[in-house]
């Protein structure tokens, strides 16, 4: 389980994360939505130890995510791609699994293949392309035997026969892994009505009991509706300059 | 018309990336401002030179010592300095620049005139060139003690050597770029090794016989003579100036930099594997060992003989050390996740002072077993590497295109500042343990800022 006690963030001025809780169970599908800027990533990379934070705790397995163990049962895929340059897929992949005690390299090779990456890892990743990079940081997660798996914007960058498979693969593991999953993909969350969907809004995580009303709470809480009256107000004003 | 001016617009976006932040200050933001300080500064450098070239020479010759054969081969002599330290200066420039990726981006989507970045990149270039030879030149004045010139003379002889520098850059990059591509001989890096041969024979033997030619011409340093050499080079820099642009290829390389080779698949990789394929894949350490290994072929090849050699590797190798000034650019694509994969600024520390121990091998080998009393270069290698890491760090190369470039002509000024009170070991072995603390506070920091 990760446990997330009353978390607190700020850049500067700016509250990001206001004392957030939150359990996430060792398994199943939890998804993190919110407006851009609202702390999406930074929550992630505060789990991940990549952030610090002023206050509040967060354990992994009930042991501190700064601890070697904590680190060991996890394993995370930014939205931006960390990924050295200068290394083939296949030698970053053994270097990410010198660092994990369960990885499995066979498993690797099996998503590798699965994903039509065969040729290319054995590429510079500087050659590869925005999916290749994706798929590439998904067949190391997946071959990790890691408790928990947390993705930003994992299907950005995806053609859709590789995200229809990698929604496929990511349903059959969440029954052993737990996987908490940053996007603004609707499709994705429209087509996964079991998973659990929380919208992280003015620094706090809420649980959305129903994921067709998520249009209609950014509607509500955003500024949308002024935005949109805006842009009408702009169209129109250059249309009549124009008559 | 339109070229031209696209062409300065390029350059100038390329200037203000570099200066951005001394414009960005207030006292800068006015253009009078600008030119004013620019005005002063290039009084304050003439005066300097005047200064040196006529007071303080007094003290070593006379004018009654001075023959025309003794003034003649000393003009030689600063003709020939200026023109190789023009081919180093090309030479680094080549080697070390190339444009980020935010600006490659930003010069190829904005609608320039056709070829306008190229020759604006080429200006660019030339105006950082000139400003490191500014630098140098300053440096080397004041070993020009042997002039006995009068104001007006020497006034002449700062201007040729001003245009003489131009002349040279024109005609090197003429030859071992626009030349070279058109005869499509680039691949391996062909043009470097022929400027890198032809900078050693120039260094080693021309110059010699061009000092001698010109001590037997019987001719006279004096204004006629210095005024006729400025025009005849004002001549070559236009007509070399000229075929560059003719001739210049299609599609220059301003676009293609491909920083990493990939040589050697490995197969069992950990994070010290990591960090060495880092350097060992650069494109700037292959080309500085190239360079190293050339030299020291090129010193065989014309001695014969194996100390000379070594001897000649000895004092070259510490250029390798520049590889360094990569560092932190070429692990900042990866190092946000570091924390995740537990590894931290003394695992790096150590990792990096490892590395530098290994590459400098060689040097420890030949020092060490070999008779050539030169301990000094050793410990200028390894504090050398040290300076370009901690060098990287503050002026990483994928925030600036020139960054690496400021971070050079910075590392050289502390190297050689540490190198001439590094000369017994102890003083060696603190310098050399304040520059780990100093990297090891820095790698510290910058995971910090780097996260947040």
């Amino acid at each position: 389980m990760i446990h997330i006690n009353q978390l607190k963030k700020s850049f500067g001025k700016n509250l990001v994360l206001d004392r957030v809780s939150k359990k996430f169970a060792a398994s199943g599908i939890d998804i993190i939505v919110g407006i851009n800027g609202s702390g999406k990533t930074t929550l992630l990379n505060c789990i991940c130890d990549i952030t610090p934070f002023e206050s509040g705790a967060i354990t992994i397995q009930d042991v501190d995510r700064k601890e070697k163990t904590a680190k060991e049962n996890m394993y995370y895929i930014p939205s931006e791609f960390y990924l050295p340059d200068y290394l083939t897929g296949y030698e970053y992949a053994r270097f990410v699994f010198s660092r994990y005690p369960h990885a499995d390299e066979k498993t690797f090779d099996f998503f590798i293949e699965l994903y039509h990456l065969t040729p290319a890892v054995h590429q510079k990743i500087s050659d590869y392309s925005y999916g290749m990079k994706k798929k590439l940081q998904l067949s190391i997660a997946l071959s990790l035997n890691v408790s928990f798996i947390l993705a930003d914007e994992v299907f950005n960058g995806l053609d859709y026969e590789s995200y229809l498979l990698t929604d496929y693969i990511i349903n059959l593991y969440s029954r052993q892994v737990k996987f908490i999953l940053v996007t603004h993909n609707m499709d994705y969350i429209n087509r996964n009505p079991r998973a659990d969907t929380y919208l992280l809004d003015a620094g706090s995580l809420e649980l959305v009991t129903d994921v067709k009303k998520i249009e209609e709470i950014v509607m509500n809480r955003g500024d949308l509706k002024d935005a949109y009256e805006k842009i009408d107000r702009f169209v129109y004003r250059f249309q009549n300059i124009a008559e | 018309m339109k070229k031209l001016i696209d062409s300065f617009t390029v350059s100038k976006i390329l200037l203000n990336e570099i200066f951005h932040n001394i414009f960005s200050s207030p006292i800068f933001r006015k253009k009078r401002n600008r030119y004013a300080v620019l005005a002063l500064f290039a009084a304050a450098y003439i005066a300097y030179y005047i200064l040196n070239m006529s007071q303080l020479n007094q003290m070593f010759v006379t004018k009654d010592q001075l023959t025309n054969a003794l003034e003649m081969n000393l003009f030689s002599s600063l003709s020939n300095v200026i023109i190789i330290i023009a081919g180093f200066i090309y030479l680094i420039v080549t080697i070390s620049f190339s444009l980020t990726k935010k600006m490659q981006y930003q010069l190829k989507i904005l609608p320039f005139e056709k070829d306008s970045v190229v020759m604006g990149s080429i200006l660019f270039k030339l105006l950082l060139s000139y400003f490191s030879f500014l630098i140098i030149f300053a440096i080397i004045i004041p070993m020009l003690k042997l002039f006995y010139f009068s104001n007006t003379l020497n006034l002449f002889i700062f201007v040729y050597c001003q245009i003489l520098f131009f002349a040279s850059i024109t005609c090197y990059h003429f030859v071992f770029h626009t030349l070279i591509q058109r005869i499509r001989l680039t691949k391996f890096n062909l043009n470097i090794i022929l400027l890198v041969a032809f900078l050693f024979f120039y260094f080693f033997v021309f110059r010699f016989q061009i000092d001698q030619k010109f001590m037997q011409s019987g001719l006279a340093v004096h204004i006629p003579l210095v005024g006729s050499l400025i025009l005849c080079l004002l001549v070559i820099i236009g007509l070399v100036g000229y075929g560059i642009y003719v001739l210049k290829p299609d599609d220059d390389d301003v676009y293609l930099s491909h920083d990493f080779f990939l040589w050697k698949r490995i197969k069992q990789m950990n994070y010290f594997m990591v960090i060495v394929l880092g350097f060992i894949r650069n494109k700037l350490t292959l080309s500085l060992i190239g360079i190293v290994c050339l030299i020291a072929i090129l010193s065989y090849v014309d001695t014969r003989d194996m100390t000379i050699t070594l001897t000649t590797l000895l004092y070259v190798y510490p250029i390798v050390s520049f590889s360094a000034i990569r560092y932190f650019s070429t692990t900042t694509s990866y190092r946000t996740l570091n924390p995740l994969f537990r590894l931290d600024a003394a695992l790096e520390t150590m990792t990096t002072t490892i590395l530098n121990i290994i590459l400098h091998l060689p040097l420890i080998i030949i020092v060490l077993f070999l008779p050539i009393d030169e301990i000094q270069i050793m410990h200028y290698g390894l504090i050398l590497f040290e300076s370009a890491l901690i060098m990287s760090i503050i002026f990483p190369k994928h925030k600036s295109s020139v960054n690496e470039f400021a971070a050079s002509v910075l590392c050289i000024v502390l190297a050689i500042g540490l190198f001439l009170i590094s000369d017994n070991i102890l003083l060696f072995g603190i310098i050399f343990i304040v520059l780990i603390g100093i990297k090891y506070y820095l790698l510290e920091r910058s995971t910090y800022i780097e996260a947040v």
